[in-house]
């Protein structure tokens, strides 16, 4: 019994200390915040703000809040923001289709970062500059000339891994491509950049598949991609699931037309034309005869937008602008 | 001697005709560069502050100084009336519709009054007219800036709340434990008597870490000026032991994202407070108060994530990885 009452009287002295505690906290002096560069919190702030125009692609707008950001790194002489800043805007410059602009930013991030030594931004950019080459179709590099660790797990950030991984499911690599998207998927991690990644990585590899046939294992794919949107809110990359999962011939054809159909209105709603041009044409292929007359004129109506838009482009070259 | 005298009188007379001849011409040139004869007309305009303005500050039209700020005057009304002495000669470029707004060249530098040209189908300026004044900073622009503060306020508040929530659901760690306890202390055998000694044990160490922290750190003088609604969940967080640390995860999750939260919503006031500094001098000084209470409030926050309670746990995330735009890789199939 002796043990009882002793450990009992553990519990007010528990109570009274809490209370001690608790008085401790109403009193009202307080310490000086300590000093710091306000040109680096300027540049932190401009940078978020970039990137939730990004998030929303508004493009135009997160590339001021880029520039703005280098413009006070270079206030602060922060050479860590300074990279960042101006691969951010080297990012921004590519989703603009501005290739001449990202690529001299590239260049700039590999040059400041070789200075610094910094190899981790060095890397990304290096890819990013790669990937970029690969989609106009300038590409000198190969996969071989890429470090291996790129594609072992906990070597490099995942957005090295993911971007090293669909450039060599680009580069015709698909063993390396899966390593590299299977690394990104096992991440540890619950921030927003890392739960799209991941969603890009489940994308890669559903794409590998269905170039594999392997149409269950990529609609599943496919799917796991559609929950990290889903609790993310990326439409652009639910409705290229989504139109994924509507161009396998694995599921019912109900099933098949309420995906393309819901990717249709993502693209619709994006305005993206040649996603809505790809989701009618898969939508054409198996639809009724009495939805067909309706699919095609809108087809058609809208191929003849993109023949304008095309011819206007080769009349103009210098208007084209992406967004 | 004589012609000696009137040779040198010459002479002085010749000197202070010369000189001051220049110096009539040195004045004559500096006041026709600076246009002091100049034929000037007025205009006025009213800023809802003054803060931004002085006397004899530039106004500048297309880039070029064509006037200053002759007065400033608060009204009895309360508002303010600034009167702008501008160049005559350059009234016809200037036609109603015109607005008057605060530049500033770069990130940095003294900000300038300039005056649009307005309309040009329209007729031209009138004397004495006033002339309707806009912020420099776009709406667009505020948005931006504002956005993210707003954002991350209510991510700020949203945590807050789901760390009260979690503090108080009776099936969280810290009620679980609390709960065992009780039963512990009522139906004590032989092996949960040392249980029980060990999580007492470690609880009253912990919490002797703690008040000395309190003393030595002054981390509840903070807490007094911080946040009302942060006290309440750091008043809440005291009574947590090691045991709690160890068991609930959640908890760890809940300050790491609090943290980032805080240090966004510091960084977001900073901006709109900077560029919000010429609209009103009262929203400014919101944002700065606002944000040296946040400033108290990530201090008590660091000091917490190294206490006792979440201390050797898993760090925030790096700071790159938060500032980084997502690369680009164009999935579409």
């Amino acid at each position: 019994m002796k043990p009882v009452s002793s450990i009992s009287s553990w519990q007010p002295l528990l109570l009274i200390c809490t209370f001690i505690l608790g008085a401790c906290g109403g009193s009202s002096n307080h310490r000086p915040a300590e000093p710091e560069n306000p040109y680096a919190n300027h540049a932190a702030t401009y940078i978020q703000n970039g990137l939730t125009a990004m998030q929303r692609e508004r493009w135009q707008s997160a590339e001021r809040s880029f520039s703005r950001a280098l413009t006070s790194s270079q206030l602060a002489d922060d050479t860590r923001l300074i990279s960042l800043s101006w691969y951010n805007l080297a990012v921004i410059h590519t989703a603009m289709k501005n290739s001449t602009a990202a690529e001299r930013a590239y260049l700039r991030v590999i040059e400041l970062s070789g200075r610094y030594k910094n190899s981790i931004m060095q890397m990304r950019a290096h890819l990013a500059l790669a990937l970029m080459h690969q989609r106009e179709g300038k590409l000198t590099d190969t996969m071989q000339q890429f470090p291996a660790s790129l594609f072992e797990n906990g070597t490099w950030p995942a957005d090295i891994h993911l971007q090293a991984a669909r450039l060599a499911q680009l580069l015709q690599a698909p063993a390396l491509a899966e390593q590299g998207y299977r690394i990104v998927t096992i991440t540890k991690g619950n921030s927003v950049a890392l739960q799209k990644m991941k969603g890009e990585a489940h994308m890669g590899l559903a794409m590998m598949a269905k170039a594999d046939k392997q149409y269950d294992q990529a609609w599943s794919e496919a799917e796991q991609s559609l929950q990290y949107c889903r609790s993310i809110g990326a439409p652009r990359l639910t409705a290229h699931a989504l139109l994924l999962q509507g161009s396998l011939p694995v599921s019912t054809r109900s099933k098949r037309y309420d995906k393309l159909e819901r990717a249709l209105n993502i693209y619709t709603a994006l305005a993206d034309k040649y996603g809505q041009k790809q989701s009618l044409i898969l939508l054409l292929e198996i639809s009724d005869a009495n939805q067909t007359h309706a699919l095609r004129l809108r087809l058609e109506q809208l191929e003849d937008k993109l023949g304008k838009e095309t011819e206007k482009a080769t009349a103009f070259p210098i208007n084209k602008k992406d967004d | 001697m004589g012609e000696f005298v009137s040779s040198i009188q010459r002479k002085v007379g010749w000197f202070l005709i010369l000189g001051m001849g220049a110096i009539v011409l040195i004045i004559l040139s500096i006041t026709l560069r600076s246009d002091i004869f100049s034929n000037k007309f007025l205009l006025y305009f009213s800023p809802p502050s003054a803060a931004s303005f002085y006397e004899g500050q530039p106004v500048q039209f297309q880039g070029f100084k064509i006037g200053r700020i002759k007065k400033m005057e608060l009204q009895h009304d309360g508002t303010v009336r600034i009167s702008v002495n501008v160049l005559e000669r350059y009234r016809p470029m200037m036609h109603q519709g015109s607005i008057i707004h605060l530049i500033r060249d770069g990130l940095i530098g003294e900000q300038t009054i300039e005056i649009t040209a307005g309309n040009t189908n329209q007729p031209i300026i009138k004397q004495g007219q006033q002339i309707p004044y806009e912020t420099a900073a776009s709406i667009e622009q505020l948005l931006q800036d504002i956005k993210p503060a707003v954002e991350n306020a209510n991510a700020l508040l949203h945590e807050l709340a789901m760390l009260a929530t979690w503090l108080n659901d009776p099936e969280s760690d810290l009620r679980q434990m609390v709960a065992r306890m009780n039963a512990l202390s009522q139906g004590l055998t032989a092996e949960n008597i040392g249980q029980m000694a060990n999580h007492f044990t470690e609880t009253l160490e912990n919490l002797q870490v703690l008040t000395k922290d309190l003393k030595d750190n002054r981390i509840g003088e903070q807490l007094a000026t911080s946040l009302k609604a942060t006290s309440e969940i750091l008043a809440d967080l005291r009574p947590l032991s090691q045991q709690i640390a160890e068991q609930g995860p959640d908890s760890l999750q809940h300050i790491n994202s609090l943290i980032k939260n805080v240090d966004q919503l510091s960084r977001s006031l900073d901006t709109v407070a900077s560029d919000l500094g010429e609209l009103t001098p009262e929203l400014p000084g919101l944002a700065r108060e606002s944000r040296a209470s946040i400033k108290q409030m990530q201090s008590v926050l660091k000091k917490l994530e190294q206490s006792w309670l979440i201390g050797n746990q898993p760090t925030p995330a790096e700071a790159d990885e938060d500032a980084l735009a997502p690369p680009v890789l164009e999935m579409q199939p």
